[in-house]
């Protein structure tokens, strides 16, 4: 097992070099002068090429691509990110800042899609080609298909407009108000949470459907189980299998649906600001924001190759 | 009498129309004894043998008629609560393909132990000793390292053992074979019919074999039903019948067995024509296309089965 996870981390952090490459020249190929527009942004006006010429030396971008990128990556590792072009901050704090926010809306996403998903997928497959399915069925394709910003200004009219129940944007900390915290995250993770059971329901349902047409669960019946337990001890486990696969690959389209979400309700988190650096160009944050995003999946999917490893006894590597 | 199937009749209905998969069966069987369901593939024997578990997949399959009468009680009227109760406890049935009817995710010994822990109230500990015993009984190395083990690192044979144990784990009054032995290389074959016959004749435990191979009849059963397109049609105990088969079509399956004590030179004889289509079945006797002695009366109505001798039945107008 600990070779297995260690040959699964060696994988990632070669890909993560990849990814790094691609991340720091896909953020120099980007249209628009990040100088200019920070200088802009001081209100100064027109200034003169040498203020310039000060502000390139100032963030190392008067040398060559490839040692900008070595500079970059050693300061990556050592965790001096540099500062923001734009506001002149260290980039390091003001992720750490943002960190637990965006935890907090993934791991509320995740909530929501696992509590509505798979239930209805279970419900869908044992009900198959009832009322119950179908509704279940079209509305899990309807939440896949709403995209996220409607879905949230519907929401926000709904629920904050015309009922008061939840703040239309903002964020509680945690530490200020619990249920502050709980309200204002409630309409933002739950919107990102459909989004996933819609898609993690359908799998279930047709995973379910397939492990219960297998000869196993014939003889399951046949040992005298009950329905329930031939279910939840002979089918569930075995139909989690290729649903764990899906869940990891669908947890890019989260991450993603968090930069809308976060944009849109107002939530200091790093979708937010990543946003906001890729509108002023402030590639040390860009970059910061797209590796993080990178590793995050990469960790994500290391977890999914544990927990696969866990529930397939068949993946498990022999000692 | 501990087992009596009285016409039995088993539907699947699809689009197409109905079929006829088990139609108007009936047998019986004591305490202690072996009968072979023998038949080509799609005759209905392996229907007929879910049919007494009421395992027939839903929706399309139904057992439309019949009783089956096991310890005095009828399984068709049970409750579902009374037929799990039956189930893998006073009758256990043993599958054909090992490697897809043992559940991949899960280990060997709970496999094994379930039966237990589901009808007789053991726990896990108790399980683990008994499934040791129960492995080492069916000759599987090694028994208490494997408990642990999952399906995919057994072969099939071994796989098969660990049925036969699961099968046996609650001493069941009646054990249901369906092909046990097919997916298996002939000489693990042998091996693990003796070991089946060798603990059902310990614990005087009846058994149903279902199989094509008359040769496993020959030697376990005591007494053969042949079943073609849904219906019994030769009924016979075993040295009855492969003395004296009486109905063509069981004449034609002894004569497509190659035989070592035959010239290698003479053909082996198949029965011309393919099975019928069980949703769309001739009027009269089902075999008559493919059957040399048929008369006119055999395309007319179908033969029931009637009784020759004391102990063999045969459903053939020849005999009327």
């Amino acid at each position: 097992m600990k070779q297995y996870i260690i040959q699964r981390i060696s994988y990632s952090l070669v890909i993560l070099f990849f990814v790094s490459i691609l991340i720091f020249v896909l953020g120099r190929a980007l249209p628009g002068d990040p100088v200019q527009s920070a200088v802009m942004s001081t209100g100064m006006g027109v200034v003169s090429d040498d203020v310039i010429d000060d502000f390139k030396v100032q963030f190392g971008l008067d040398k060559p691509l490839h040692i900008q990128y070595l500079l970059w990556i050693r300061g990556f590792i050592s965790g001096e990110w540099g500062r923001s072009i734009a506001t002149g901050e260290e980039v390091l704090p003001m992720f750490m800042h943002r960190l637990p926010i965006t935890l907090e809306l993934f791991l509320g996403s995740v909530f929501w899609s696992c509590i509505i998903g798979i239930p209805f997928g279970i419900i869908s497959a044992l009900r198959r080609n009832s009322w119950l399915d179908v509704t279940l069925t079209t509305g899990a394709i309807i939440g896949v298909s709403i995209p996220v910003f409607w879905e949230g200004i519907i929401m926000i009219y709904l629920f904050a407009v015309i009922m008061h129940i939840f703040p239309p944007s903002g964020y509680v900390p945690f530490s200020e108000s619990i249920q502050g915290n709980l309200l204002s995250m409630a309409m933002p993770t739950f919107i990102m949470g459909t989004q996933g059971a819609g898609l993690l329901g359908r799998y279930v349902r047709s995973s379910l459907l397939e492990v219960l047409g297998h000869d196993y669960i014939r003889t399951a019946h046949a040992k005298g189980l009950k329905e329930r337990a031939v279910i939840v001890r002979h089918a569930l486990k075995p139909a989690m299998i290729p649903v764990v696969t899906i869940a990891g690959l669908a947890w890019g389209y989260v991450v993603a649906g968090s930069f809308i979400v976060e944009y849109m309700f107002a939530i200091p988190g790093l979708g937010r600001m990543g946003v906001n650096a890729i509108f002023s160009n402030d590639f040390p944050v860009i970059q910061a924001t797209l590796v993080m995003v990178a590793i995050n999946i990469l960790i994500v999917n290391l977890i999914v190759d544990l927990i696969y490893g866990y529930i397939d006894p068949r993946v498990r590597v022999q000692q | 009498m501990l087992l009596a199937v009285r016409n039995l009749t088993t539907y699947f209905f699809n689009g197409q129309g109905t079929v006829k998969a088990v139609d108007d069966v009936s047998y019986e069987l004591e305490e202690g004894q072996t009968m072979g369901i023998v038949g080509e593939s799609g005759c209905g024997k392996t229907v007929s043998a879910l049919s007494l578990l009421r395992l027939i997949p839903g929706p399309s399959g139904r057992i439309v008629r019949g009783e089956i009468l096991f310890e005095g009680r009828d399984l068709l009227k049970l409750s579902q609560d009374e037929i799990c109760s039956i189930r893998g406890n006073r009758i256990a049935m043993i599958f054909q393909e090992p490697m897809t009817s043992l559940n991949p995710v899960l280990t060997i010994g709970y496999q094994v132990m379930e039966p237990l822990l589901v009808h007789k109230g053991m726990n896990k500990k108790a399980g683990i000793l008994k499934c040791i015993e129960l492995l080492k009984s069916v000759q599987i190395p090694d028994a208490p390292s494997r408990v642990g083990a999952y399906p995919h690192q057994f072969s099939g044979g071994m796989g098969q053992r660990a049925m036969i144990a699961m099968g046996l784990s609650c001493n069941p009054r009646l054990i249901i074979a369906d092909e046990p032995t097919t997916a298996l290389d002939v000489t693990i074959q042998a091996e693990l019919l003796e070991i089946m016959k060798g603990l059902t004749r310990d614990h005087g435990t009846a058994m149903i074999i279902i199989t094509h191979n008359l040769g496993v009849v020959a030697r376990y059963a005591d007494k053969v039903m042949v079943m073609y397109a849904g219906k019994a049609i030769e009924k016979a105990l075993t040295p009855d019948l492969y003395r004296r088969p009486r109905h063509p079509y069981t004449k034609g399956l002894m004569a497509s067995i190659p035989r070592l004590d035959q010239d290698i030179r003479q053909k082996l004889r198949p029965i011309e024509g393919q099975p019928p289509d069980l949703a769309n079945l001739p009027k009269g006797c089902a075999f008559a296309p493919r059957c040399a002695f048929c008369v006119e009366r055999c395309r007319r109505e179908p033969p029931a089965l009637i009784k020759i001798s004391e102990n063999h039945e045969v459903a053939c107008w020849n005999y009327a």
